[in-house]
Formats: C-alpha cells, structure tokens, sequence
C-alpha cells in the first residue's frame, strides 16, 4: 500500500484524466460570434442607437446560468457598436431577444419593435458538442439482459449473442437457440475461502474472446469456446474499474480497498476505500466521482482534493457516456438498505453540482450491483425483486427525448 | 366514453403489474404485434395520398418502404438505401450511392432505374436519372433540403407491379389486405438491415377509440392510439404510453367555396380561435398551441405568433364585412378530438358573431360540401424547410424550397398562412398505448413508429 | 180561432215552452257542469304541474347535492382554489357526471364563473358564467327554471345550484333537467287534454316553439293570441281554439307561465281541454230535448186536445146551445155536467134561455099583440083608403037612385067601376097581407147569385131614369168567382127587388145605386148601397120589423119580406147607415145550406 505522501503524488498523474476546473464554466467565446451577428442583425433594423431597451428571455434547454452569458455578450456587441441600452420605461425602442431552440440547435430571435410594429431577426447557432448542451430531456432507459432466481453478480454480453452470468457459485453461458435462451454451458467458481457477505463480482469479456471473473480474492479466467471454461485461482490483483484505471477490492470485504492504478504503468494512488467510482477521462476534464465506505458521494479533482460531496446517494456509482445533455451522467442508486426498492438517478454534474437529469428509474428491489459496461455508454445494473425474489439484471443507458 | 377508456387503460396496466418478471429478457424473435387504428387507409402506395397525407400513411409506409435517407432525432439525415451521397456547391446535383443486395418483396433485386423511376414519380419537378449505379438528382433550383425531403415518406421506394399491386424493400412485406379494414404484414427475412423481431404485424382499421382501449385490456391489442388529451390520465393511471413530440398539426382548411372567398373573413376565424385554451384543456396540456405552421421545436420561432385570441381586431374585421353567411365545419365523426376542436372553434366564432355550424362526415364518402374543415397534417419531417415545402405543395401552391435560413422559413411561413387558407390550430403529439409484451418500443422524436426494433414478451401471450 | 184551439195552442205551447226551458236549462246546466269540471280539471293538471315540477326540482337538486357531496367534488374544489388553478383534467368530468346522475345539464363552474366543464355544451370550458357569482346562498336555494344556451340552440332547464367549498375556495355544481315534451309526456292527463310548452321569448310568435307531448303542435299559430297575452302580462290566460269548421274541435286552451329565477320569462306552459265532449253533449242534449220536445208537444197536443176538449165542451155546448136559441131555438138548454164554473155557466144559460123564451113569449106575444095592433092599424089604414070611396061612391049610388034615377045607370056604371077598383084594391091588400103570411119554402137549387143581380138591375133599370125623378146611377160589382149557392131563385129575386125598390126610394133627388157581391169563407155576400137619405141608427133596429116602415106609403112588409127569405136561407141580413150619406144592406148567404130544420118566423 503506497504511503499518504506517494498517495499525493501519485494523484498528481491522474492529472491527465482531469478537465479543466470544474468551477470554470465554458468560455464566453463560444457566444460571440453570434452575438455580433445578432447585434448586426438588431442595429439594422433599429431606427436609432439611442434609447434602445433589450430584454433577454430563455425557452430553450440553455441553463440559466449560460443565459446570462448570453445577454452579457450581446449588450457587449451592442455597446461597442454604439448603441446605448437603457431601461424599458425609458427606451424609444424594445428589443426583445428570445433565446429559443429548434432541430438545427439554438435558435436566437430578436424582436425590434417601434411605434407598435415588430421587426425578427434571427440567428441560428450550430449544434453545440454533446458535453455544451444542457441536460435536455434525458431519460433512463433499462434493457432487460437476464433474470434468475439465484443472486447474479454480473452479466455481459458476449458479444456474438451470447450471454455470461456472473453467480455466486458459477458462470453460465447462454445462447439463443430454437428462438429460446438455453444454457450453453456452466463453470462452476472454485474457491477456498468463504465468500464475503454481500459478495460482489465482476465480468470483463477480454479482446480475444475469453473472460475474466473478478471475485474478492478471486479471479477466473475462462473461455467460452469450444465450451465454457473456468480456471480460478485465488488472486488481489486489481479490478478494472475505468478504461485504463484498476482498482484494487478487498479479499474479505464489499469495498474497493482504495488503491488504484494504472492499467498500462505502475502510477498508482489511493482514493480511500470506497464502494464505487465513477470516472470521466474524456475530453479535457477528468475527474472522479467516488462512493466511499465512509458514506456519501464526494467529487474529487484532478488534484485529488474533495471538491463536492453529495447526499443522499447510495453506495453504487457508474459513469455513463451519452448523447443527452453534456454527454455523460453518473448513475447513482438512492441511499436505503436492501429491504426497500432502489432507484437510479442520472446526475450531470455542473459547476460543481450535481443536477439530477431526467427522471429516477425505479426498481422493484434493491440494486445489488452495477457496473459501467465496456463501451462505457451503458451501465448493468442488477437488482433484487423483492416480490418474486429474483435477481434482475438491466443495461442502463440514458436515451435523449420527450 | 373518455373516462372509461381511462379505466380500460388502467386495468392493462393492472395486468402489467400482475404479470411474472420474465426469465429470459434478450430481445426475442417472434410473435405477431397486433395494432389497433382508427384510420381507413384505401390505398398502400405512400405516392397515392390525398391533399394531406395522414400519419397513418406515414407509418404503413415506414413497415413496407424504405427512403434513401432517414433522419434521426436531430433531424440529421442518415444512410439508409442511400449509403453516401454528394451535392455540388448549389445543391442543384446530388449523387446517391445506393446500398448494394437490397432485394424487393418479390424477391427482386432493387435495381437502381427503380430508384429513379419512384423518386421522379413523386417528384415531378426534380430530374432523376442514372450514373452507373448511382441515382443523380437535379433541380434547376437548389434543393439544399434534399435529404430532409429524400426522408419523408411520401419518398419511399416504391415499385409499381405491371399488375398495378406496389412492393417496397421494408423490414415487412405485404400478407395479406384489405382496404380500410386490415394489413397484416410478414418480416422479410431477407432485410438488408436485419430481419425484424417480429414474425408478423397485425393491423386493424377503423376501431373507435373505446374499441382500441378494449382491445388493449382485452389483449386483443398490442398497440393502440392513444388520443393526445387522454395522454396524462393515462400515464396517471399507469398506461404505459409512448409520447412523441409535437408532430401533427390539427387546422382549419378553407375550401374555395364563395361562402368563405372573403379573405378578411377567414382571418376573423383566425384571430378568434383561443389557441392556448384548446392546448391548455381540450388537449390537457399536451403538445403545444400552434399560430404557425411548425411547432416550436422544429422551428424555434413559432412563439413569436401569438396562440390567444385577438377578439377586438376579428371584431373590428367581422363588423367590416358586414353580414356574413353561416358556414359549415366538417370533422371526421370517427376523431373525437377532432370534434370538440370544431365545436370551440365554433363557439369562438359566435363571440365575433359569425355562425359556425359544426358536422360530422365520413372521411371515406366526404363530400366537398363544408366550407372549411378540422385536418390533421403529420409533420412531414423533422426538418423545418422539409415540411413548409410539403405544406406548400399540399396547399395547391408552387412547392417553395425555402432555404434553412430561420429567416427565410419564417418568412415562407408567414406567406403561406398570409391568405389563411390553412389556419393552425395546435399541434399535438403522437401518443401511444402499449401492452405490457411491447418491447423495445421507440417513438421518433417527429411521431410514427420504428416496428423493426420492436419485440415481445413471449411471457405476457394472453 | 177557437177558444179550443186557443186552449190547445197555449197547453202546447206551454208544453212547449216548458221543454224548451227545461232543455235548454239542462244543457245550460250540463254545460256549466262540463265546464266546472273542467276548470278543475284544468286546476288540477296545473296542480300536478306544479307538483310534478316541485318534486322534479326536488330530485335535482337531490342529484345536484350528491355530485357536490362527493369526496372528488371537494378535492376538485381544493385543487381550483388554487393560485394557479389547472382546469384542464377536469374539461370532461361533467359528461360524465351528468350521465352517471341522470341529468341533462351540468356544469362546474370555478369561483370566478368560469366553467370548468359543461356536460351540454362541452366546447364552452373557460366561458363566464356571471348569473352565478351573485351574492345568493346557493345551498338553500330550490331548483329553478332557466334557459340553457345549447350549441344548437336554447333549452328551458329545470336547475338547481350547490356550492363546494374547500377552504375559501368554491367550486359551483350547476345540474338540471330538460323541460321539453318528455317532460311533458310524464303528465298523467285525462283523456282528452293535452299539455304543451312554448319556449321561445321572442316577441314574435314562433310556431316551431310550441310542442307538446308527441312533438310540434300542428296549426300552432291558432294559439299565438294567448301565448302573446300570457306572454305580456306574465299571468294566466285562456282562450278557445277551433281547430277546424266542426265546432268539436274546439279546445279550452288555458296558460300560466313560466318564470325564472328572478321572475324573468322563460316560456309558456299551456293546457288544451278538447270541447268535444261538451259539443257533442250539448248536440246530445239538443236531440235529446228536441225528442223529448216532439214527444212533449205530442203529448201536449193529444193532452191538451183531450184537457181543452174537456174545457171547451161545455162552451161548445153553450156555443151550440146559443147557436140554436140564435136560430131560433129559444128553448136550448146545456146539460149541467159539472159543479163548477162552466156547471154554473150552463146553468145561468139555461135560465137565461128560459127567462128569454119567456120573454119572448111575452115578447112574442106582445110583438104579436103590437104587430096585431100594427096590422090592425095598417090594416084600418090600407083599408080605410079604399073603404071611404067605397061608402062615398055606395052613398052616390044611394043618392043617385034617390035623387037621380035617370042617371042612376050612369051614376051606377061610375059608381060600380070605382066599387070594382077600390074592391080590386082591397083585394090587393089582402092579398099582400096574405103573401106575406103564406111565404113560401125556399125551394133550393143551385143559384147564381150575379145573375139575380143582374136581372133585377135590369128589371129596374127603367125606374132608374124615370121621369119626374132626378137619375140615378147604378154600380155593378159582380165577384166574377162568385160560387154557386143552393137558394130559391124566386125568393132570391124577390128580396132583392125589394132592397133596390127601397134604395130607389131613398134616392128621391138622384143618386147612386151600388150592387157588389163577393164571397168570403164559405160565404157569399150581397151588397146593396145607396147614397140616398140614410137611416138613423133606430130606424134600423125597427127597420125589419114588419109594416115598420119609413115611407109614407108601403105596406112595410119590403125589408120584413127580405129578412124572411134570408132566414130562410140560413143567412144574415144587416145594414149599414148614416142619416144623408146613404144605407148599406147586405145579405150574407152560406154557400151550403146546413141540413137542419130551418127556424121561420111564425106564420102570421
């Protein structure tokens, strides 16, 4: 286990995965150009630039904090123009700009109005990249992969239609065959010492086809071809937890112990022990969102320092990418205990705050794990029915729409 | 009869909540998807429409024909037959290249003087040819909305048997039809994009709205309409329900009778139809009031028209006339929503003082008597310019191709409503009922249906 | 007429009269009766009216109560009270509503007067109804009419108001039912009357609005009148209505009207009561009388024949019994049939006949006494005339035969020529007298009467224009329809010689002789007039006396002679005069001569 010190420098690598400061919203230049435009657009069709009265409203999915950007920038291109802005009650014209939203991405209307006509004008900007939009319309959108009666730890596709279930006691392979999901095969998981209590497990499908079961103290590789196969073998090594980033899990706990690492180096830092982590390496911004053993959800930033901690989240976490607001979302399941139905949550976190997007997806039991998937666009999620007792697992993934 | 629909509605969702969590949950091939619909469509071919083409049109093309180009939630174009595509720097030339191995229903292969000859079928004014195997489109204007055209279901592909019957390359082929009553239609094995889920597709027509609800509880229905203002209850209730955005415009088309020549007279009728209280009310709240010919989504400007009633101005207006006739407004007597439209437009009408006599009339023995009637527009595509122009061209008027200037779609709206021959009324969302065994049910942004990705619960067979 | 066809006429005509009376007080009665009843019946139907309407007002504000009661109707109230209140999930609860309570109308109405939902008029959400902010306390209000604005028109509405109340928040339940001709229909109404609605407050009557039970009232403009009085005035009225030309189809046609809330007018209801009953009735009663009234007078006749028979025998009796003491029978008693008045009436006749015959007995005998004394005087007279030249001419002879026989011859041829005249003479006289009481009977045979007359007036025409007489004129009026009568010519003539010969003489200076006859009733009439001395009234109560005479020569026995004849015949002579203007004599002669013995005077 690293010390405190090297846990502080080891986290300075993690650097790499961090986007610029979170506290930091996008720079104004993205309004400007069709600020001026807009500003263009209004002088010429404004009869003078003196007594002019501009009014800002918001119909679209642009977060109130970026509207005010927005009327900064255009009073901005209108003052350097000359025009001299002034209250309504006083103003010898109106301008009234509404910044709507169309199919095409934000479109920004402003009306000119004197002597009791109106003239529009109109700027259309681009579709923004996923990560500028706002939260639009997001909905949790859950796949049933599978449902049995013994409890489930994970479960992945494998990729050429079959389906790999990580039990308590085996794996199991299913194919569809006659149109139906039929056992392809079964390994049962070999291990000397008692299983934790509140075991959890975790499958990766390698690039080559085979698989890796991930158990506390535990790992198992197996292949899948010509018939499943299973080797286990009792291991600490890591657990992928982020593309790139392994963690290490306790032999005899639920949790993950805290120290993580690199998968392609040997930098390696300590988080605390936690539950579950949600990291986000893409783009310019890194940073992690991690359920500790402690309790609570915190943020933590590239320089590993606590930057939010959020309440009333459960202990499972898991980072997804998608198309709807700013491009990722953190699952979260509600903070209760395993005898009341769980929900998830998508969260977007923004200037440092986690708004919650869309609705809660709610399950009929507790969530008993939840895992990012591969690709990162989709988390598997299984819960516990505690009507039928069944163990249920879903691929999470956020959908955009009404 | 709406109350017990919601009731209908809510003992199918009771059903769902009984039913066991199924055991196996990949989407699973096979089963027949029974839909329930209040249309009478007489005729499969997309081509043949009248003046304005219904959504159920829209939708029964999707199953059977494919477009060059679908357009995705944003409205962006996507491959579809076509895999790529070029303009020149005017867009008056664009080239397609078509997906390779597409074999029609009959089994034959989809050669590309097909393509040709169905887009210059529906498309008179654009020069369609052969380079090769590629398909050129000309224009001698620019057609920088071509995409979003080669998207709407009016251009599907569609291929005119020497028997006169029409065969497409859609994920389903036609099994069996009769007109305005029943389709059922069969997976194509033979998709290029995959054989559906589903084995089959039932479709029955003309069932009333409290029929399609007992069809639904009865398990008779997989999918049936859900009428816009039921949409909330029903949600309420526990229904589960699919909603689109707005994407049906609900208007009043004036015919060319003298009753209604006076243009004065038709924008009397605009200006006192309260729009929000239609929306807010005899809608519940769903989709959004319309004074222009898009809904605000797609255009982004549609709030600069005001949707309440200016009482005064078709006041002052009507007392301009003089006297006026009494007129007639037909709906369809099989869309009740429809009717209650008609009826507070007539009842807006009397506080301006003029009479407005609402009817009910048959759509398949519609005569032209009315002098203007309730109509409902499916949008015709997620891009604005894509459906002004198809408004243009289904109003009787020289198809404008209005560039994606907002600017310049604003103002191609304003024209086309200037002589209030077609006066937007609200525009309401497509709306859905599901059973419980309805999987994978996906509802386009822009209404209408993706049948392909659909499959069933083999658990919840009645 | 006679006194029994008098007596018969008036028991018949009170017969009739009182069949008349009592038929027509019957149906006067009947009539009244009828229409009494059906006056109350009218009240009663308006009575049920009223109760069927109270307890219709009752039922719905009953239901109206119910809809308001409900757990739903206050949460609805709580969730419009609201800053911001949502109408939109409840738009169609009032169909609904309104169809699971029974009633034709009802409407939410939020605080403000808005409607919330209109279960008649579903298009009219966010419409004000401003009647219904007044300042009243619905919940203790009773249903009440109103007029309902409909789509397609108005509807006369039978409502009741109740609040919901949800903190200060109020929700309004406005319910009601139609009033229309099922409305009318649940009326049990007697046969024969009907009750229509009028719904329409326009000044101008309007047909279409008038409907009763079964639909539109055919012909209803016949009843525009009495909805436009009820209509004006705002109370009942009534009228009666023909239908058609047959006066059955009359209907008693009466109206109240209905009010609304506030007294205003919503309509008219009016109650028909078809007079067919009481017309025909009435035409029962009529035929019923005029039977009864044929029957009575029948009745009446043969009763009052029999009663005026019996009243009228004794007098006819007494008629027959004066006829024969008028003809002469002076004798003719009436049995006494009775004690009462006619008892005392024919025995009064008796008595008088008695006394009267007498009387002329004594009046006989002293007439025959004074006409003894008259005749001995004329007879002294007539024959003291020839008796003196007979002595002076006998005491010639006596002389002559002593003094002068030689012309004694002579003197005795002289003296025996004028004792031969004055003998002849005598003769005469006697032989009158003797004529005169040997008058012949009447030998009858048919007898034309103009011809007699114009006979004699040919006979005498020459004394008409005699010498040393002023003329006279004579004037025939012959009746040339005269009928032949059973007379004896002879007589005939001779009595009228006699009246001409008498007009003659009393014209001594001229002048007119008339001569008419006519017929009348079996009776023919002879008239002799003269413009000559006339006669004073004494003159002709003695003028048929015999030897009474007025000339200075005559026997007197002309006009006695004329009166013999015509009671001989069975006629009448009566006379006419006036001193200086002339007499007037007429014989009345029956055409046919009763076949009873003739009573003559006495043989003289």
């Amino acid at each position: 286990m690293p010390s405190r010190s090297q846990r502080g420098f080891l986290l300075l690598p993690l650097a790499i995965f961090v986007a610029l400061a979170l506290t930091t919203p996008a720079a104004a230049q993205e309004w400007d150009a069709p600020a001026r435009e807009l500003a263009e657009k209004i002088i010429a069709r404004a009869q003078s630039r003196t007594g002019l009265s501009l009014t800002v409203k918001n119909i679209s999915s642009l977060p109130q904090s970026r509207v005010a950007e927005v009327q900064r920038a255009l009073e901005s291109e209108l003052r350097r123009r000359g025009v001299s802005l002034v209250a309504p009650e006083q103003a010898m014209e109106q301008v009234r700009v509404t910044l709507s939203e169309n199919t095409s991405g934000y479109l920004w209307v402003a009306e000119i109005g004197h002597d009791g006509s109106w003239e529009v004008v109109m700027v259309q900007m681009p579709l923004l990249a996923p990560a500028e939009r706002a939260p639009a319309a997001l909905v949790l959108r859950r796949t049933p992969l599978w449902s049995q009666p013994e409890p489930m730890l994970d479960v992945v596709s494998t990729g050429d239609g079959g389906l790999l279930v990580l039990g308590r006691d085996s794996v199991s392979l299913y194919r569809v065959q006659e149109r139906k999901w039929q056992l392809a095969g079964a390994a049962p998981l070999t291990h000397s010492r008692p299983w934790p209590r509140d075991l959890r497990g975790r499958l990766v499908i390698q690039a080559d086809g085979s698989f890796r079961a991930y158990l506390p103290g535990q790992q198992c590789p197996g292949t899948m071809q010509p018939q499943l196969n299973l080797a286990c073998r009792e291991s600490d090594d890591p657990w992928p937890l982020a593309p790139e980033v392994n963690a290490f899990f306790s032999s005899r706990r639920n949790f993950f112990t805290g120290a993580v690492k690199l998968a392609r180096s040997s930098e390696a830092g300590d988080l605390g022990p936690f539950y579950s982590a949600a990291m986000f390496p893409q783009g310019e911004r890194g940073f992690w969102i991690v359920a500790f053993t402690s309790g609570g959800a915190k943020l933590i930033n590239a320089q590993g320092q606590v930057v939010t901690a959020f309440h009333g989240w459960g202990s499972d976490l898991a980072g997804i990418a998608s198309d709807c607001g700013r491009g990722w979302q953190v699952l979260a399941t509600r903070s209760a205990d395993g005898t009341l139905p769980d929900s998830l949550s998508a969260y977007e976190i923004v200037n440092r705050d986690a708004v919650e997007a869309g609705s809660p997806l709610e399950f009929a039991g507790p969530i008993t794990a939840m895992w990012s998937a591969a690709d990162g666009r989709s988390a598997t999620v299984v819960s516990r029915n505690l009507r039928t007792g069944n163990y249920e697992a879903f691929s999470v993934s956020a959908v955009c729409g009404s | 009869m709406r109350r017990s629909a919601y009731l209908l509605f809510a003992a199918a969702s009771l059903l769902l909540a009984l039913c066991p969590a199924a055991a196996a949950t990949r989407p699973r091939y096979g089963g027949t998807l029974r839909v329930a619909l209040s249309a009478s469509p007489t005729s499969l071919d997309p081509v043949q429409q009248s003046v304005f083409p219904t959504s159920t049109q829209e939708q029964l093309a999707t199953l059977m024909f494919d477009r060059l180009v679908e357009l995705d939630q944003q409205g962006m174009p996507r491959p579809n037959l076509a895999i790529s595509w070029q303009h020149d720097s005017d867009s008056r030339r664009w080239l397609f290249h078509l997906q390779s191995g597409v074999l029609l229903h009959n089994g034959s292969p989809l050669r590309p003087h097909l393509v040709v000859m169905s887009l210059s079928a529906s498309n008179p004014n654009w020069r369609v040819r052969l380079q090769g195997d590629d398909v050129v489109v000309e224009s001698g204007n620019p057609i920088p909305n071509l995409l979003a055209e080669l998207g709407c279901a009016r251009n599907s592909i569609v291929v005119h048997t020497e028997a006169g019957a029409v065969v497409g390359t859609g994920p389903f082929r036609v099994s069996a039809w009769e007109a305005g009553k029943r389709l059922v239609l069969a997976a194509n094995d033979d998709y290029w994009g995959g054989r559906p889920f589903l084995d089959s597709i039932e479709i029955t027509f003309a069932r009333s709205q409290r029929d399609q609800a007992l069809d639904l509880q009865l398990g008779r229905a997989d999918v049936v309409e859900l009428p816009p203002d039921q949409v909330r209850r029903a949600q309420q209730e526990g229904v589960r329900v699919a909603v689109s955005a707005p994407a049906e415009l609900i208007a009043l088309a004036f015919s060319d009778k003298p009753s209604v020549k006076e243009p004065a007279l038709r924008e009397a009728i605009s200006l006192s139809i309260d729009r929000a209280a239609i929306q807010s009310t005899l809608l519940q709240k769903q989709g959004e009031a319309a004074a222009s010919l898009l809904p605000q989504w797609v255009s982004g400007y549609s709030f600069l028209f005001p949707v309440t009633g200016e009482l005064e101005r078709a006041r002052q207006l009507r007392r301009d006339l003089g006297s006026t006739p009494s007129l007639t407004l037909a709906y369809d007597w099989n869309d009740p929503l429809a009717r209650a439209i008609a009826e507070r437009v007539s009842v807006n009408a009397r506080d301006i003082g003029i009479a407005i006599q609402p009817y009910g009339e048959n759509l398949a023995v519609r005569g032209a008597n009315a002098d203007l009637r309730v109509v409902r527009i499916p949008l015709a595509s997620s891009d604005a310019a894509a459906t002004l122009s198809a408004l243009s061209a289904a109003t009787g008027r020289q198809s404008v191709m209005p560039t994606a200037s907002p600017e310049d779609l604003y103002a191609t709206d304003r024209a086309l409503r200037s002589d209030f021959r077609l006066v937007p009324i609200t525009y309401v969302p497509q709306a859905w009922a599901l059973a419980a065994r309805v999987r994978n049910w996906v509802t386009p942004r822009q209404g209408g249906w993706r049948l392909a990705d659909v499959w069933l619960e083999e658990g919840d067979k009645p | 007429m006679s006194y029994r066809a008098k007596l018969l006429a008036l028991f018949t005509a009170t017969v009739v009269l009182v069949t008349a009376l009592v038929a027509g007080l019957a149906s006067t009665s009947m009539r009244r009766s009828f229409e009494r009843l059906e006056e109350q019946r009218t009240a009663e139907l308006l009575s049920q009216f009223r109760r069927e309407f109270s307890r219709r007002g009752d039922e719905v504000t009953r239901r109206v109560q119910a809809i308001a009661a409900r757990d739903a109707s206050i949460r609805m109230a709580a969730d419009l009270g609201r800053s911001s209140p949502d109408y939109a999930p409840y738009v169609n609860e009032a169909g609904s509503l309104a169809a699971a309570h029974q009633l034709d109308f009802l409407e939410l109405i939020a605080h403000d007067g808005a409607i919330v939902s209109s279960a008649q008029w579903p298009a009219r959400f966010g419409y004000k109804e401003e009647w219904i902010t007044a300042p009243v306390d619905w919940n203790e209000q009773s249903a009440f009419l109103k007029r309902e604005n409909l789509a397609d028109g108005t509807a006369l509405a039978l409502v009741a108001v109740r609040e919901v109340r949800a903190g200060d928040s109020v929700l309004y339940i406005a319910g009601g039912e139609r009033l229309d001709r099922s409305f009318l229909a649940t009326l049990s109404l007697p046969s024969g009357m009907r009750a229509m609605l009028y719904l329409n407050n326009e000044p101008a009557f309007s047909p279409q609005a008038l409907t009763d039970a079964s639909g539109p009232v055919a012909h209803a403009e016949k009843l525009a009148p009495v909805v436009q009085q009820i209509q004006q005035q705002g109370e009942q009225g009534s009228q009666i209505v023909w239908w058609s030309e047959n006066p059955a189809s009359a209907e008693a046609i009466h109206g109240i009207p209905l009010k609304g809330r506030e007294g205003e007018p919503l309509g008219v209801l009016l109650v028909g009561s078809s007079r067919r009953d009481v017309v025909e009735m009435e035409k029962h009663i009529r035929v019923v009388a005029m039977l009864v009234g044929a029957a009575g007078v029948l009745l009446g006749l043969l009763l009052s024949g029999w009663a005026a028979t019996r009243a009228t025998r004794p007098v006819e009796q007494l008629a027959d019994a004066a006829r024969e003491v008028a003809a002469g029978n002076w004798w003719a008693q009436v049995p006494i049939t009775s004690d009462d008045e006619f008892g005392e009436l024919a025995s009064a006749f008796n008595l008088m006949t008695r006394e009267l015959s007498d009387q002329r007995e004594r009046l006989v005998q002293a007439e025959r006494v004074a006409a003894w004394r008259e005749l001995a005087r004329r007879l002294a007279h007539e024959l003291k005339n020839p008796l003196f030249p007979l002595q002076i001419t006998v005491e010639n002879l006596l002389r002559a035969r002593e003094q002068n026989p030689a012309q004694f011859e002579e003197v005795f041829r002289e003296s025996a020529s004028t004792l031969l005249a004055e003998i002849a003479n005598l003769r005469g006289i006697v032989q009158r007298f003797s004529d005169f009481a040997r008058m012949p009977a009447p030998e009858l045979q048919p007898v034309r009467l103009n011809e007699v007359a114009e006979h004699v007036l040919k006979l005498l025409e020459p004394q008409f224009t005699a010498a040393g007489r002023a003329p006279i004129t004579a004037k025939v009026e012959l009746d040339p329809e005269l009928p032949v009568i059973q007379a004896d010519p002879e007589l005939i003539n001779r009595a009228l010689q006699n009246l001409v010969l008498n007009a003659i003489d009393a014209m001594p200076s001229g002048g007119s002789l008339a001569l008419r006859t006519s017929h009348r009733d079996g009776v023919v009439t002879l008239a002799v007039s003269d413009t000559g001395t006339g006669l004073t009234r004494e003159e002709c109560e003695r003028l048929f006396t015999p030897y009474y005479t007025t000339k200075r020569h005559g026997t007197g026995l002309g006009l006695a002679i004329v009166q013999s004849v015509v009671s001989d015949h069975h006629g009448k002579i009566t006379v006419e005069s006036e001193p200086g203007r002339g007499s007037t004599f007429r014989i009345e002669l029956p055409v046919q001569i009763p076949q009873t013995g003739t009573a003559r005077g006495a043989n003289v």
